[in-house]
């Protein structure tokens, strides 16, 4: 993507002839001593090309099919009328002084309180868990003590090779994402194909262990990018490097990988501090 | 002219009358429709969306300020609808398989036919298929509807410039996909 100084973004309405003439001018004499521009004209005229051959029929439909589009329409609209929770929230703002509770805001209110349910509702297992463990702990035979605190070292054994993936995985993908143009950054990227090998085979020894099947879509997905990231061999691969580059970002991986790191952080932290409680 | 009447016909809707709506309906139904299958490509598609876009303005006429054109409102409301249809069938066509679905379904794609012996058209509504929703909602309404950059703005809620560079950027990701199909 071309910066300031550049005129990238009026390529389209320039090569669909739609600028004023002094401003159409002024482009094309950029476009002269400019050869980044002209390599961005050329690909945005080879996606023009592509468009234009394009031709979009749409069915013509027959008079009779729109007299009675309306009366198809006409139940769903009596059925689906506005709702009375909404017409609540106009009426209470037009008779507050001043606008005082827009429709917007009351739906922000309503969202926050819900997020609050959700999040008493979330925490609640774990307060519920913890009072379990704790108060039984009084008269707890020393085996069950025991059997607990095997049981803590069991989930504190599973999340910490996750913890350790996810960390190497995260800062992998942002290496990727953050290399230079294609071209160069395939140089870059080619010494790693050991670390993606041994990435990938990681991702598939967990994706047997996990049982969350959020966290099994996510090893999917990343080894999805990791596997084609095993097939970049060459320099030759750039465009093959940019689609995975693009996938990275469009399914926000970095983002979902620092998530499920956290959580694991958190069971970690839930356990030891089961642990200790157990101990004490 | 379409404006003031407009207006005069959503003030009558406000005040429950349905046949005014139809009024509406009858102005801009071929026009919903039409936007819907450009973007959806299928005739019962195209059918449900724009339907359905009526009966959410209709609900939610009263937040109807007349601010923006009421072929605005109707427009807006028909490409948010038709790209949350094609979302989530990305979804489902990826999810349908799992585990390993988007896998599979990433692997088709680089072993399907080259560009030359596929249509056009699904190769090219695979690429659109690639775009982030505002760029496909920019380029289907700025190039196949030949919507002005300002009227495009309007119906995003967004500015001038960040159309041009969304349509720039949708231009350039549909180059890069293509490109890489016909190699």
């Amino acid at each position: 993507m071309l910066g300031k100084g550049h005129i990238a973004n009026r390529l389209y309405d320039f090569l669909v002839g739609e600028l004023e003439e002094a401003e159409r001018a002024s482009i094309e004499k950029h476009l002269q001593s400019c050869p980044r521009c002209r390599e961005e004209k050329k690909k945005i005229e080879q996606a023009l090309d592509v468009l234009n051959r394009d031709k979009v029929e749409i069915p013509e439909l027959s008079d009779e099919y729109w007299k009675n589009y309306w009366r198809v329409l006409e139940p769903q609209l009596q059925e689906r009328s506005p709702s009375a929770a909404r017409e609540f929230l106009e009426r209470w703002r037009y008779r507050q002084p001043g606008k005082f509770l827009s429709p917007r805001l009351a739906y922000g209110f309503i969202g926050f309180a819900l997020g609050v349910v959700v999040m008493l509702a979330i925490l609640f297992p774990y307060v519920g868990r913890k009072s379990e463990t704790e108060s039984p702990t009084v008269t707890q035979s020393p085996a069950i003590q025991a059997e607990s605190l095997d049981m803590n070292t069991a989930t504190a054994e599973l999340s910490e090779p996750f913890i350790r993936f996810f960390q190497k995985a995260k800062a992998f993908l942002i290496a990727v994402k953050n290399l230079d143009e294609p071209k160069e950054g395939i140089k870059e990227l080619l010494p790693d194909r050991e670390r993606v090998l041994r990435l990938a085979a990681e991702c598939q020894s967990l994706q047997q262990q996990t049982l969350d099947p959020r966290e099994q879509e996510l090893l999917s997905e990343l080894r999805m990018v990791l596997d084609q990231l095993s097939t970049v061999t060459a320099e030759g691969d750039a465009s093959k490097l940019d689609l995975v580059r693009e996938e990275i970002e469009r399914n926000n991986l970095v983002m979902k990988v620092r998530v499920h790191e956290i959580a694991h952080e958190v069971r970690l932290l839930q356990t030891a501090s089961r642990g200790s409680g157990g101990n004490d | 002219m379409f404006r003031t009447d407009d207006r005069l016909i959503v003030e009558r809707v406000c005040q429950g009358d349905l046949d005014a709506f139809r009024f509406l309906v009858e102005r801009y139904e071929r026009y919903a429709y039409q936007i819907a299958y450009r973007l959806l490509r299928s005739h019962p598609d195209a059918e449900d969306i724009s339907q359905e876009a009526f009966v959410r303005v209709y609900q939610n006429i009263k937040n109807f300020r007349g601010e923006a054109k009421f072929s605005t409102y109707l427009y807006r409301t028909v490409v948010n609808l038709s790209l949350n249809v094609l979302r989530k069938k990305n979804r489902d066509a990826v999810d349908s398989e799992t585990p390993g679905g988007r896998e599979r379904a990433e692997l088709q794609l680089m072993e399907q036919p080259k560009i030359e012996t596929l249509d056009l058209g699904d190769h090219l509504q695979r690429a659109i298929q690639r775009l982030s929703r505002r760029q496909q909602a920019v380029l289907l309404l700025r190039h196949y509807e030949g919507m002005s950059t300002r009227e495009v703005s309007e119906i995003l809620k967004c500015s001038e410039g960040t159309v041009k560079q969304q349509l720039h950027r949708a231009m350039l990701k549909l180059q890069k996909y293509l490109h890489y199909m016909r190699d």
